[in-house]
Formats: C-alpha cells, sequence, structure tokens
C-alpha cells in the first residue's frame, strides 16, 4: 500500500496563498465602523469614529408663549438682577457658571462690572487658562484631552461641572458654535466640537444622570437619528426619551423635573424635524412620541392637583393630591423653589394642550417671584442654581432671553454703582 | 453386517467435501459491512446507556429557554438580530449571535417535536461526543476495561458541564470529534474535508470552535518543538510532514470558520464575550476552585494524569503538555474550560494508563482485528432500539408512530426544578405592567413561556446586558445600598424570585408594605408592588 504523502510545497504555498486572502477578503468586509472595533481589540488603542455633525448652530427651540401676567416686565427686571452672575473670581465654581450661562446667554453684557458677562463665563469654561487664574494651578483641570475629544470632568469634586454633560448642554443652549475654539492644557487649537464628540463617546444610557446629555444630544444631532457610543452600542432618540421615562417620577435630577424638560425639549425638536423633513419623519417614532406625550399629559393632571394654595407645586409633586393633603415639612424649603422654578420652565416650551390651567401657571409664577426678590443676594447665591432656572423660565414666559430683555431694561434703567454686591461663594450643593 | 452396516458409511464419505460449509454450524448470510465485534456491541451498550442517561436528565431552566427564544426569533423574522432582542434594557447593545444556526435548529426541534426535540439532540450530541472520545481510546489502547474507564471519567468530570443543555452541546461534539482525528495514529485523506467542513459548522453553532482552532494550533506547534527537539535542525522541522499537514490543516480550519453571517466579527466577538466584566460574578465564568463539585472532580483527574505519565512507558507529546497545560491554566480563569479539558485529560489518561499498564503487565499490544459477526450487528440494533425506547425522545417518537398524542407526551418531559413553569403560567394569565425584575436565571424561560411582550430585566445571557444595569441587579439581589430605591428607578412594579436562591430577599419582600405577594409555588415566587409606578 502507498504510504500517504504530506502535502508538497506548491500545495503549502497555495494554502498560504488562501488564507491570506481569505481574511483579506473578510476584512475588507468589515464596515468603517467595525474595522474600528477589530483593530481597538487587537492593538488595546481607541479606535472610534464619532458621527457626523451636520451643523455648526444648535437647533434653536423658540418659546412660545409672551404673557405678562405670568410675569410682568418689572417683575422679570426683579427676578433678573437677582440671578445676575456675581461670582467671586476665587475658586470660580464651574456649575454655577453653567447655570449662568444657560440663562443668560454667551451675548450677555451688564453695566455692572461685577458681574461676569456672557463671554466671560463661556472663556470661563472653554479655556484652561482662564480656569488658571481661578484655581490653584494643583486643582485637576476643567478640560481633559482625550483620544476621542476633551473631557469635561465632573462630579462633586473641586473645579469640577457637577453634572455629566452638563457644561455641554449649557454652552450649547447658550448658543457657542461648534466651531468656537477650546484651549486645552494640552492644545490651543481644539473646538466645541471636540467636546461634543467626546459626549457622544463617553455617553452610557444607564448611568445616572441623561437629562443634560439628552438636551445636548436633541439640540446637535438631528438631522442624524442613530449613532453609537464607545461601546457600540446604537443610540438613537426614542431610546434617550425611553431612558427619560424610565422608573418613578421622583428621580432624575432636581426631583425628577429636569427628565420633564429634556421630554419636552425632544417633542419640540421632533416637531421641528418632521416639519423640516419631506418624510415627514421626526427623530421620534411615532409610539414613543405618544408616550411621552401620554407621560407630560400624566404630569400636568399631576401638577393640578399638586398645587398649594399660595401657588407652589412642592417638591414631592409626584406624590399628586397626598402632597398636599399630607405636606412633607422634612425637606428644606428651597427644594420647593427647584420644583416650582423647574416646572415653569418646560411648560413655558409645551403646547398648552400639557398645561394646567393658566391660572394656576400664574399662581406658581406669582409665588416664585416673589420668593426670588425677597431673597438677599447671599441666600440667592447659596441657592444661585436653583433661582437661575426661575430666571430663565420667566424669560420665556416672555418669549424673550435675558440678555435680550437685560439689554433693554438697561438701556431704560441704568445700573446704578452704589448697588451692593457680594462676593460670598455659593454652594456647589446646588443644582 | 458387516458390509451392509458399512455401505451407507462410505457412500456419506464420499459426499463429505471440507470446502463446502458445514451444515452442522449456523451460515452467517450477511454481508461483511454489517458484520461487528462484540467489542462493538458492548460500545453500542456503552454509548446507548450515556444517551438514555442525558435523555432522562431534566431540562435545565437557564440558557436553553433564551437560546430557543433567538431561535424562534430568528424563525419568525428571517434575519438575525442586529441587537439584543429579548431584554428591553439592553436595545440597542450590539449582538452577534455566535450560536444561531444552533438556536434555529433547536427552534426546529422543539416545533416537530416540542421538548422529545431537544432531549434527543442534546443526548444524541452528548453520547455521540462520549462515543468519539472512547473510541480514540479504544484504537490506541484495545482495552475494552481502559476505554470503558475512560467514558466514565469523561461523565465524572464533564457532568456538571453537561448538566446545561446550551449550544455549548454541539461545541462538545465537534471538539470530541477533532480530538479523536488529532490523537488517531495514522492521518486520513478525508480530514482534509471533514475537519474543514465541521469547522464552518462548529463557527456558526457555538463560539467554541476558537477552542478547536486553539487545540489545532497547539498541536502544530507542539509537533514542530518535538521535531526540533529530535532533528536539531530547522530543515528538520521544515520538512516534516505530520508538521506540515497540521499547519496546514489550522489554516484550512481557520478559513472555514470564516464562513458565518458575521464574517471575522465572529472572531473579535468570542474574544469580547469572553471579557465581558459582567461574567465575572457569575459562578461557570469563574476560577474552578477545589471547592465546587466539578473542581474536585478535576483534581481527581490531574491526580490520575500525574500517575499515569509517571508511570507511563509512552513518550508524551510536547502537544500534549502544551494542551493540558493551556487548558489547566484557562481553568484558573473560568471553570468553563473544564469542558475541554475534561475529553482530553481522560483521553490521555486512558492512552498513558494503559500503556504503563501493560509494562506493569509485561503484556503486549494486541492489534489483531476482532472476531465480527452480524448476530453482533442485530443485538446491537435490538439494543438501540430498547434504549431509544426507554429514552423520553424514544416515548415521544413511539406516540408520534401510533398516531397518539406525542406532544402531550413531549410536555411530561421534566425540567430543572428551578424552571418558573408556574410564575411563566401566572405572568400569561395576568401580564405584568412594565419591566419585571427577575433572578437572571429565570429570566430565559420567563421570555420563552411568558406573554409575548414580557419585559424581564435580565436573562442568562449577562454579557448583552449593560454593565451599569447588571451592577444595579446585582445590586438588588444581592440587598446592597438603596435596593428597594433602585427597584423604583426602573420603574419595578412585578418581582420574580427562585424561592430557593434568594431567600432573603424573598423574606424582605414578605416583610415589606410596598409590595404584596401574589404567586408561589415551590420554585418560583411574584411579588406585585401595591401602588404600581
Amino acid at each position: 500500500m502507498k504510504k500517504s504523502q504530506g502535502p508538497t510545497f506548491a500545495g503549502f504555498i497555495v494554502v498560504q496563498l488562501v488564507t491570506v486572502g481569505a481574511f483579506a477578503a473578510a476584512w475588507t468586509r468589515l464596515t468603517p465602523d467595525q474595522n474600528d472595533q477589530m483593530l481597538e481589540m487587537a492593538t488595546g488603542k481607541v479606535h472610534f469614529r464619532p458621527v457626523t455633525i451636520e451643523r455648526t448652530e444648535p437647533i434653536a427651540v423658540t418659546p412660545l408663549y409672551d404673557d405678562p401676567e405670568v410675569v410682568s416686565d418689572e417683575e422679570l427686571a426683579a427676578v433678573l438682577k437677582q440671578v445676575q452672575p456675581r461670582f467671586s473670581q476665587d475658586n470660580l465654581r464651574p456649575n454655577h457658571v453653567e447655570h449662568a450661562l444657560r440663562t443668560w446667554h454667551v451675548d450677555a453684557e451688564f453695566q455692572d462690572p461685577a458681574v461676569m458677562s456672557g463671554a466671560d463665563m463661556r472663556d470661563f469654561l472653554l479655556d484652561h487658562g482662564r480656569f488658571l487664574l481661578s484655581w490653584n494651578p494643583d486643582t485637576e483641570p476643567l478640560l481633559q484631552d482625550r483620544d476621542t475629544g476633551v473631557y469635561i470632568r465632573w462630579g462633586h469634586v473641586a473645579g469640577a461641572s457637577v453634572h455629566h454633560d452638563h457644561t455641554l448642554a449649557c454652552l450649547t443652549e447658550a448658543g457657542v458654535p461648534l466651531d468656537f475654539p477650546v484651549r486645552t492644557p494640552r492644545y490651543p487649537n481644539r473646538t466645541f466640537k471636540d467636546v461634543l464628540e467626546q459626549a457622544i463617546y463617553d455617553f452610557d444610557l444607564d448611568e445616572r444622570e441623561t437629562e443634560w446629555s439628552a438636551m445636548a444630544f436633541g439640540l446637535w444631532m438631528p438631522p442624524v437619528r442613530e449613532w453609537q457610543n464607545a461601546h457600540r452600542r446604537k443610540l438613537n432618540f426614542d431610546l434617550i426619551a425611553k431612558r427619560q421615562l424610565r422608573g418613578h417620577k421622583q428621580y432624575g435630577v432636581c426631583g425628577g423635573t429636569h427628565r420633564l424638560y429634556s421630554l419636552m425639549l425632544l417633542v419640540r425638536i421632533d416637531d421641528l424635524t418632521r416639519t423640516q423633513n419631506e418624510s415627514g419623519d421626526g427623530i421620534l417614532s411615532d409610539g414613543i412620541r405618544a408616550e411621552v406625550i401620554d407621560h407630560l399629559t400624566m404630569v400636568r393632571d399631576i401638577l393640578e392637583v399638586t398645587q398649594f394654595e399660595d401657588g407652589h407645586w412642592p417638591y414631592n409633586w409626584p406624590d399628586g393630591a397626598d402632597a398636599v393633603e399630607n405636606p412633607d415639612t422634612t425637606y428644606p424649603a428651597y427644594r420647593d423653589v427647584i420644583s416650582t422654578g423647574h416646572h415653569l420652565e418646560w411648560l413655558a416650551s409645551a403646547p398648552e394642550s400639557l398645561h394646567p390651567p393658566r391660572e394656576m401657571i400664574r399662581k406658581a409664577a406669582g409665588w416664585i417671584i416673589a420668593n426670588t426678590t425677597t431673597k438677599t443676594q447671599e441666600e440667592i447665591l447659596d441657592d444661585f442654581t436653583f433661582y437661575s432656572h426661575v430666571g430663565n423660565a420667566l424669560c420665556l414666559w416672555r418669549n424673550t432671553n435675558a440678555s435680550a430683555f437685560w439689554k433693554k431694561w438697561e438701556a431704560e434703567h441704568p445700573w446704578q454703582p452704589e448697588e451692593p454686591t457680594s462676593d460670598k461663594p455659593a454652594d456647589d450643593s446646588a443644582e | 453386517m458387516a458390509t451392509v452396516l458399512n455401505e451407507p458409511e462410505a457412500a456419506h464419505e464420499a459426499e463429505y467435501d471440507p470446502s463446502e460449509p458445514d451444515i452442522a454450524l449456523l451460515e452467517d448470510k450477511f454481508p461483511e459491512w454489517f458484520r461487528m465485534s462484540a467489542q462493538g456491541t458492548g460500545w453500542v451498550f456503552l454509548i446507548g446507556v450515556t444517551f438514555l442517561v442525558l435523555s432522562l436528565r431534566p431540562l435545565w431552566h437557564t440558557d436553553l429557554w433564551g437560546h430557543l427564544s433567538y431561535g424562534r426569533l430568528i424563525w419568525e423574522s428571517g434575519a438575525l438580530p442586529a441587537t439584543e432582542p429579548l431584554m428591553p434594557l439592553s436595545e440597542g447593545v450590539g449582538y452577534v449571535d455566535t450560536a444561531w444556526l444552533t438556536q434555529l435548529l433547536a427552534y426546529g426541534a422543539f416545533q416537530l417535536a416540542g421538548k422529545g426535540g431537544i432531549v434527543l439532540l442534546y443526548a444524541l450530541s452528548g453520547a455521540a461526543a462520549v462515543g468519539f472520545t472512547v473510541s480514540r481510546v479504544y484504537d490506541r489502547t484495545r482495552s475494552c476495561l481502559i476505554a470503558a474507564a475512560v467514558c466514565g471519567l469523561t461523565l465524572f468530570v464533564e457532568w456538571q458541564q453537561l448538566m446545561i443543555v446550551r449550544p455549548q452541546c454541539a461545541g462538545f461534539l465537534f471538539y470530541a470529534v477533532l480530538l479523536s482525528v488529532l490523537l488517531r495514529r495514522e492521518w486520513k485523506r478525508s480530514n482534509w474535508w471533514l475537519i474543514p467542513g465541521m469547522f464552518a459548522l462548529w463557527a456558526n453553532m457555538h463560539g467554541s470552535f476558537a477552542i478547536g482552532l486553539a487545540m489545532l494550533a497547539c498541536f502544530a506547534v507542539g509537533r514542530g518543538v518535538d521535531v526540533l527537539v529530535r532533528t536539531r535542525t530547522l530543515r528538520g522541522v521544515f520538512h516534516d510532514r505530520k508538521l506540515r499537514r497540521l499547519v496546514l490543516l489550522t489554516e484550512v480550519a481557520a478559513v472555514a470558520t470564516l464562513l458565518n453571517p458575521y464574517g471575522l466579527r465572529l472572531w473579535s466577538e468570542v474574544v469580547a464575550v469572553g471579557s465581558n466584566p459582567n461574567l465575572a460574578s457569575l459562578i461557570e465564568w469563574q476560577t474552578l476552585h477545589i471547592k465546587l463539585t466539578q473542581g474536585k472532580a478535576a483534581f481527581v483527574a490531574g491526580l490520575l494524569l500525574f500517575a499515569v505519565y509517571r508511570w507511563s512507558p509512552r513518550r508524551a507529546s510536547t502537544a500534549e503538555y502544551f494542551a493540558l497545560a493551556g487548558l489547566a491554566a484557562g481553568m484558573l480563569l473560568t471553570s468553563r474550560l473544564l469542558m475541554w479539558w475534561g475529553p482530553l485529560a481522560a483521553c490521555l489518561i486512558g492512552i498513558h494508563g494503559a500503556a504503563a499498564w501493560r509494562r506493569a503487565r509485561g503484556v503486549r499490544l494486541d492489534f489483531e482485528p476482532p472476531a465480527v459477526a452480524s448476530m453482533w450487528t442485530i443485538v446491537s440494533i435490538f439494543l438501540c432500539l430498547i434504549l431509544f425506547q426507554i429514552s423520553s425522545p424514544g416515548q415521544v417518537a413511539l406516540k408520534a408512530a401510533l398516531g397518539q398524542d406525542a406532544m402531550a407526551r413531549a410536555e411530561q418531559i421534566p425540567v430543572s426544578a428551578s424552571t418558573p413553569v408556574g410564575a411563566a403560567g401566572y405572568f400569561v394569565e395576568n401580564p405584568p405592567n412594565g419591566l419585571v425584575f427577575n433572578a437572571f436565571e429565570l429570566g430565559d424561560y420567563l421570555v420563552w413561556a411568558g406573554p409575548k411582550d414580557l419585559q424581564v430585566m435580565v436573562t442568562s445571557h449577562a454579557h448583552l446586558v449593560p454593565h451599569e444595569i447588571w451592577d444595579d441587579y446585582l445590586s438588588i439581589v444581592e440587598m446592597r445600598g438603596s435596593y428597594f430605591a433602585m427597584l423604583e428607578r426602573y420603574g419595578v412594579n412585578t418581582i420574580v424570585l427562585d424561592t430557593r436562591g434568594q431567600p432573603a430577599l424573598i423574606e424582605r419582600l414578605r416583610d415589606s408594605t410596598e409590595w404584596k405577594r401574589v404567586f408561589e409555588d415551590d420554585r418560583s415566587i411574584i411579588f406585585d408592588r401595591r401602588d404600581p409606578i
């Protein structure tokens, strides 16, 4: 019997060619993203392509109402005067600057030199050099260079933004364009786009706070409807909206009210994209949009039964009528400011079908105006972040923004230098 | 008288022809190919009993039902899911289905014969795998005793791994075939198509094809080392026919694994699954500890290995050491590698043990082929029929053959004691509102047998659960931190737990004023939130 012969040299070479060819062909069949994933796995280095953002300016969601019965010019001026960014320049807290900036916008200017202008606030957040003027050089930078963009340090630590993507969302709402220069500790030539791309990369749908990512993505992404994060999870606005709807209403930042604002914003952006899109498609599917509207309708119904006689909505508003029948006196009073101010803010962007009776809104506005204007500057600065929402909400109810209104107001009512100012730093526990 | 008496004898002698068959004996008129040896019948019995034992095992409550659910989804949609489709909290998570073909086959089998179809596939694959392993040992040792002992040892070491019916069973069969080829003395031409063909199938049926490729590569490298040590020249290595064959076979098998719907992505997925951090909390992905039953089994097998290598006169190949040591090191990372270490260890214990035994007894290896007869084939056939008939799928088949309700018989096939049959039935009648928090072991069955839109928090496919959610799941089930608040964060209005698996949490829920027990049997318990979110 003839002994089995081994493979010939020629056969050996052919198999090598076939093997290399097969793997090369398999490699070419990978999509660019799959290719990146393979490279990342093979090299241990990040290979990530963020979705292409087609716009350089964020979507503008305009206010819907101008109701002087909710807030008059004088009342609005009095409130805005209270929430001016009169911050101490030492150890300036990013969280406060962010809140002030989203209320006042980048073009804000004040006759009082002790108040930070919009440009100053923007530069503090986007220029590491400016940050260093306020913070000790040993403090970890707010802006951090990453291969995938510019990361903004966040958490309850010194010199950091408090919430994930809060800086991004606030700068976006304040009108910073995508090509605006960003100066990081290592590079002077990065842009705001790098901040957005890093946010896209490191966003996790299941992290604790997603409200600001939802807002920022909503204002920047469309018409893009789907993208993916570092884990290659496919994300879209339906998922983002479902995430805001998840769980008990009391959860989420500021007693669950930020989720309502984000949801309302997504619905408004959906309206816009449906109008602009020839196919009539928005960023949300019909089913999810209907779920969001149902949810906000349910919240409207709750607001109708949870308003106190004096006009405020309690922090435990999700408890419904029980919150009024058995008031919770254990929580600090400023939480009612959070609740009332934030509800007024999202309602200002909501269609009337989602409103409680206008009289309730007026009562709520009356309560919050009285509360805000009777506080001292020190008290306001202690809870600045909450009061900044009050300023923004009331501006929206007058179909304006703080910057435009204040310029006009100061033209008619010039600043008097003798007005007292406070340099007491505010408490960063505020949200 | 004498003449009279002698005449017939003379006539008889004249008619006798020694070349003719002896009519005093039964003549085996069956063709040669039909005949088998007594040993062969012994193997049929052994493998048949293995089949029977496996077929009588209750169906495990975890992975199987999830895989069937994926199979159902693929069948109904006609496409492979691109993202995780069964767990709502995993929506958008990329899903490379490394077992799509097994899932589809299993679903098809279930459609045809209910649980009987699943049991048939499971028991057949397990018995066949054991059969391949044992037959190679017999081929190398010619000892029925040793081969039977290897069969027992394989089942002893693998028992806990084999308990779970899942696509890995298909991988186990392919692995046994591969081992059988690698441990064979002679090279067969058919290997050139058999092995690549098998790998093409394997890559579509289970991610363990990577272990097979590693084993091939290990044998190639081991052979290279052996040749280098023996010849001390690289030329000798390059010209070694066996080495070249192994290298080529590894390459061709690797190319064959690319024949799958995902192409090269399948490879990265296998690596990604193995390194998923969620798996660290699952016991089967943790290190193989001596405290575990299978750890003790592996320890016993390890001791036997040491003993046979100490006394075996056979030269052990470097590939053996590489493969055994590599897989053993792997078991320090994850006990699941025992599945692949076990059969290899059992085979090598058998082969070296037989050699040590022969040396001790001064007996030479007997290569004489055993006597064959069709009688043994017939006995084997009857054995197969009897054993099959006793088995669960056999009884289902009999009912079908008799025109009776075979599916009703299939329904009687037992499932494991933790399978939430009652809970699934309760949910069908009382569909829960929103997300259900469930022990992950129960998720697969609830998805399979519960109402169509049941939203379970997790299933046993932990690698498809986002890490934050898996962490929260563990916090709740282990009662860490503010776990009740977490349930609210997820909007959970219904909880289903294993009555034996989470006693402390169950006790806490029983005492809670927020939750009420709405269902309980000896397997699972369901709580509803009194004031739904």
